[in-house]
């Protein structure tokens, strides 16, 4: 996966030695966070584990107790 | 989706080296999965970049300049999810088959100050509610935050209807990143931080300081000293007070022993308070809830509500307007919308700062150092996923040949799995497993070894018994010329309790002679025996405790009249 660096200017409220505005450059480094889904979701070491969709827990045939694990 | 960021020091000794990391991980995968570090179920996205930001003044606006950083970064990173949340993206999963996933924002893993960063809301105030900042010491009243409503509120500022300090103690921060994510609530994204709001806010800071405040802490010291030595149990040999470095493990410790230490030395009003804050730590650190223990849960913080007051008719406190105090009373709401609370442990991210941010930042010449550690971490990804293609590759060429055997019975176990019931549930049909040492340290042993180093006087007559008891058409009797072999200890493996986690938990019971005389180096200490209660007749015990709550997961060590 690529890392981008993107880059961004904060332009402050103080005035410098030059009589503008002072303007610090930063640097944003980044990934595609729907390639990380993917590789996470697409892991074949969680194929037996992995949920796909909610579902209701309860603890007993009545269901009169429900339970909270997972999300 | 899962994110959590916390900023971290890269280097104790030269000082400004800050990273400030960015996680990802989905919910899909259970959370004791996501808790390894090694399975990779937690990913880095992003360094935010940290900085004094000098170009502003100290103060408000320097700090809502930082803010307003944080939000621009976060929307810049997450800006390809707002459209995959709308629309979906087709993914290959990871048993093979293809969905149309929709990525949306669940849970925001971070500290107090972080968690007031994200919801953009001053520090004194409630992240998750909207109650004022000086009645937090209330048990009620802390309504939860709407998006609409702050979406709205902050546009009005924006355009000058409204004046003056934003309501609900909001900061002027006008574009937080969550605002153009999709189906995002934001205010119930924000989870309890149990490391650092319970074990080192309401327990160290607050709960054991007010102790102190009642007895001395030279008497507390003293009756942490005076704990017997049981295996399980830290003693804390010097007491409390000179302990330098506090980690969760420290805090951990001090819980299990300190309702009993303290009892006899406070008011009962007082122990009411610290049993209800002990048992409201113990419910909340569960791996699996029930309503009956939400409502357990709920019925602790509300007994620790009622009896406070004493603590301030003793003069320790004057209110209680803490904000880890007041951050209890979401827990059991946030328990029911997001599950258990080990799956959002601060403790896991700031592990992965080991191996994501410092390890990283060690690796390069610390110039440019956030670029370095990018370039690092895609080298240690691309070789981890080679090694786990390779031994995914043997598993699968192994599984290949089996199934050419067994392609018939394939439809068979597909039938049986699906009438499996859920693991959590079944009761473990494995016996209870005890361990000795292999080699016997004091083998054939005559009964006078017993009854002078163990000074058990008893003990041929209650083994005489034992037998008679259990082996009644038995024509061996024990007696006084019977050799033993005698072991140091013993160590029993706990079934298996779906409610504390799945790992293996074992007792150790302990019997080891003083050592009277010293021998070479060998300095005489004292014996170590442990106690041990023995459940004589299963079904009374099983009458007994049902419907008590804290017969499940009482941690006493049981033997089974079997072995």
């Amino acid at each position: 996966m690529q890392w981008h660096c993107d880059e961004v200017e904060v332009q402050g409220t103080l005035v410098g030695e030059d009589g503008k505005e002072m303007v610090e450059s930063l640097e944003l480094w980044r990934r595609d966070p729907v390639e990380c889904i993917q590789e996470l979701l697409g892991n074949p070491a969680f194929r037996d584990e992995m949920r796909y969709e909610p579902e209701r827990v309860y603890a007993d045939a009545g269901a009169k107790t429900r339970v909270f694990d997972e999300m | 989706m899962i994110l959590a960021s916390d900023k971290t020091k890269l280097s104790q000794f030269r000082g400004d080296q800050t990273a400030w990391p960015v996680y990802l991980s989905v919910g899909n995968i259970p959370k004791a999965r996501r808790r390894q570090i090694s399975s990779h179920a937690t990913l880095l996205i992003g360094y935010i970049p940290v900085s004094k930001l000098e170009c502003f003044p100290t103060g408000d606006e320097r700090r809502y300049a930082t803010y307003r950083l944080y939000h621009h970064c976060m929307r810049e990173l997450l800006k390809p999810l707002i459209q995959a949340g709308k629309s979906g993206v087709s993914m290959v999963c990871a048993d093979g088959a293809v969905r149309n996933i929709f990525p949306i924002l669940a849970a925001y893993v971070a500290d107090h100050p972080e968690q007031c960063l994200v919801t953009n809301v001053q520090e004194n105030h409630c992240p998750r509610g909207k109650i004022a900042s000086d009645l937090r010491g209330e048990p009620r009243g802390c309504v939860l935050r709407s998006v609409d409503e702050t979406i709205s509120l902050l546009e009005k500022h924006r355009n000058g209807e409204i004046e003056g300090d934003l309501p609900h103690g909001l900061c002027p921060v006008y574009d937080p990143f969550w605002a153009d994510l999709p189906h995002c609530d934001i205010y119930s994204c924000i989870t309890p931080d149990i490391l650092h709001q319970l074990h080192k806010g309401v327990f160290k800071d607050h709960l054991v300081t007010w102790v102190t405040a009642l007895i001395e802490s030279e008497e507390l010291d003293r009756r942490f000293r005076a704990m017997s030595n049981i295996p399980g149990l830290r003693h804390f040999k010097k007491g409390i007070s000179s302990i330098q470095q506090w980690t969760g493990t420290e805090f951990k410790e001090m819980q299990k022993a300190f309702v009993p230490l303290v009892a006899g030395a406070v008011d009962s009003r007082v122990l009411q308070v610290v049993q209800a804050i002990i048992n409201f730590i113990y419910y909340a650190q569960l791996h699996v809830h029930t309503s009956v223990t939400l409502d357990a849960l709920e019925h602790s913080l509300a007994l620790f509500h009622q009896h406070k007051e004493v603590l301030i008719g003793l003069g320790v406190r004057q209110h209680f307007n803490i904000a880890k105090i007041h951050s209890m009373t979401h827990y059991v709401d946030a328990i029911r919308d997001k599950g258990c609370l080990d799956g959002f442990n601060t403790e896991l991210f700031e592990r992965l700062h080991i191996d994501f941010a410092k390890v990283a930042y060690r690796a390069g010449n610390r110039r440019d150092y956030i670029a370095n550690m990018t370039k690092w971490l895609v080298r240690q990804e691309a070789v981890k996923l080679r090694i786990a293609y390779l031994d995914w590759i043997a598993i699968e060429g192994k599984e290949g040949e089996d199934q050419d055997v067994q392609a018939s019975s394939e439809s068979e176990l597909e039938a049986s799995t699906n009438e499996d019931q859920d693991p959590r549930f079944s009761t473990p049909d494995t016996p209870l497993l005890y361990s000795l040492a292999k080699r016997c340290p004091f083998p054939r042993r005559k009964l006078e070894f017993l009854e002078e180093e163990h000074e058990a006087m008893t003990f041929l007559t209650a083994f005489q018994e034992f037998v008679d008891r259990t082996w009644p058409a038995s024509t061996h009797r024990p007696s006084r010329i019977t050799r033993y072999n005698v072991y140091k200890q013993l160590k029993i493996t706990q079934p298996w309790n779906s409610w504390l986690g799945n790992q293996e938990r074992r007792h150790r019971v302990r019997a080891i002679a003083p050592v009277k005389e010293a021998r070479s180096r060998a300095r005489p200490t004292s014996g170590y025996f442990d106690p041990v209660l023995v459940i004589e007749d299963e079904s009374k015990y099983q009458r007994r405790t049902q419907g008590s709550l804290d017969g499940t997961y009482l941690d006493a060590c049981w033997v089974s009249a079997s072995i």
